[in-house]
């Protein structure tokens, strides 16, 4: 008997069936994340409009030309994540795993470059505690750049997420625990989960680095 | 196939330097960035996660959340700025 080329989950007729119902999972499960930093770009946005020159006056420290770098970097590790789907539909095997690494890559010089940002601005004294050598003198400013850390981190961490997705499933194609072209789907989820990251990113960067910069 | 990947990467980047440099030399216009944002959220929505080829329910599950966002701070900010 010719062995099935498609995985099947024994609850699914169909291949299309099982797409369709993988696609509406992980859409709901990035709309659930959606909503998580939806409340952050709120906080963000009704604190610009209540402290609109203390916001300005911390965004004018912001280091945004390297955010910009850094944005650069997530956006060529989402291409390789879709150049990741596209091998696997191909069963160009190698290049999924180069490919995946690269993605791996890319996330983890995006996180190295935030982490020099961070550590920039510790020494700076723009990010919490502070402390008196803090550029920042209204108690508001200061708010803000607490508001910037809490949705960088939080962001940081789903990319580090990503990351450890990328070289867990390089891991398991490598060692053969994940066979392709059968469980091409699974890509596919986790390149989604890439994507909607850079959205996240792409909205933050705009909303926290480079709207009201001329306040 | 690859191509259009590729050029999809180049819109991305693109658009990224050109809201950088516009937040750069206008500081005053900087609010475009967001425009410049909106444009690469559906570059990225359309050119690598091919959302227009899914079926009308996962383009409903997938642009939910947005609808309710939007709400959410139609809502807020309606409050906030008519005080």
């Amino acid at each position: 008997m010719e062995p099935r080329r498609e995985y099947l989950a024994e609850h699914f007729q169909t291949p299309a069936q099982q797409r369709e119902a993988t696609y509406l999972g992980i859409w709901l499960f990035l709309a659930t994340e959606l909503m998580m930093f939806g409340g952050v770009f709120l906080v963000i946005y009704y604190y610009r409009v209540a402290h609109t020159q203390a916001v300005a006056e911390a965004m004018g420290h912001l280091h945004y030309l390297l955010a910009g770098f850094n944005s650069a970097l997530l956006l060529t590790g989402s291409l390789c994540m879709t150049l990741v789907v596209e091998a696997a539909r191909r069963r160009a095997y190698g290049r999924v795993k180069w490919m995946l690494g690269g993605a791996a890559l890319f996330g983890l010089a995006f996180l190295a470059v935030k982490g020099f940002e961070y550590a920039w601005e510790v020494r700076e004294g723009l990010l919490p505690p502070g402390g008196s050598e803090s550029p920042l003198t209204s108690p508001p400013a200061r708010l803000y750049m607490n508001i910037y850390l809490f949705a960088t981190g939080l962001h940081a961490i789903h990319v580090l997420i990503a990351v450890a997705l990328a070289m867990g499933i390089s891991l398991r194609i490598h060692t053969g625990h994940m066979q392709l072209p059968e469980r091409a789907i699974t890509l596919e989820a986790v390149a989604f989960y890439w994507h909607f990251i850079d959205v996240i990113w792409i909205l933050l960067y705009a909303s926290l680095y480079l709207v009201g910069r001329g306040a | 196939m690859s191509k259009r990947l590729f050029a999809v990467w180049i819109g991305l980047l693109v658009l990224l330097a050109a809201t950088v440099g516009v937040a750069h030399l206008f500081p005053g216009y900087a609010w475009l960035a967001l425009i410049g944002a909106a444009a690469q959220v559906g570059l990225l929505l359309g050119g690598f996660m091919r959302l227009q080829d899914h079926r009308a329910l996962v383009q409903f599950f997938a642009l939910g959340a947005g609808f309710w966002i939007v709400l959410m701070f139609t809502l807020v900010l309606a409050d906030l700025m008519t005080r």
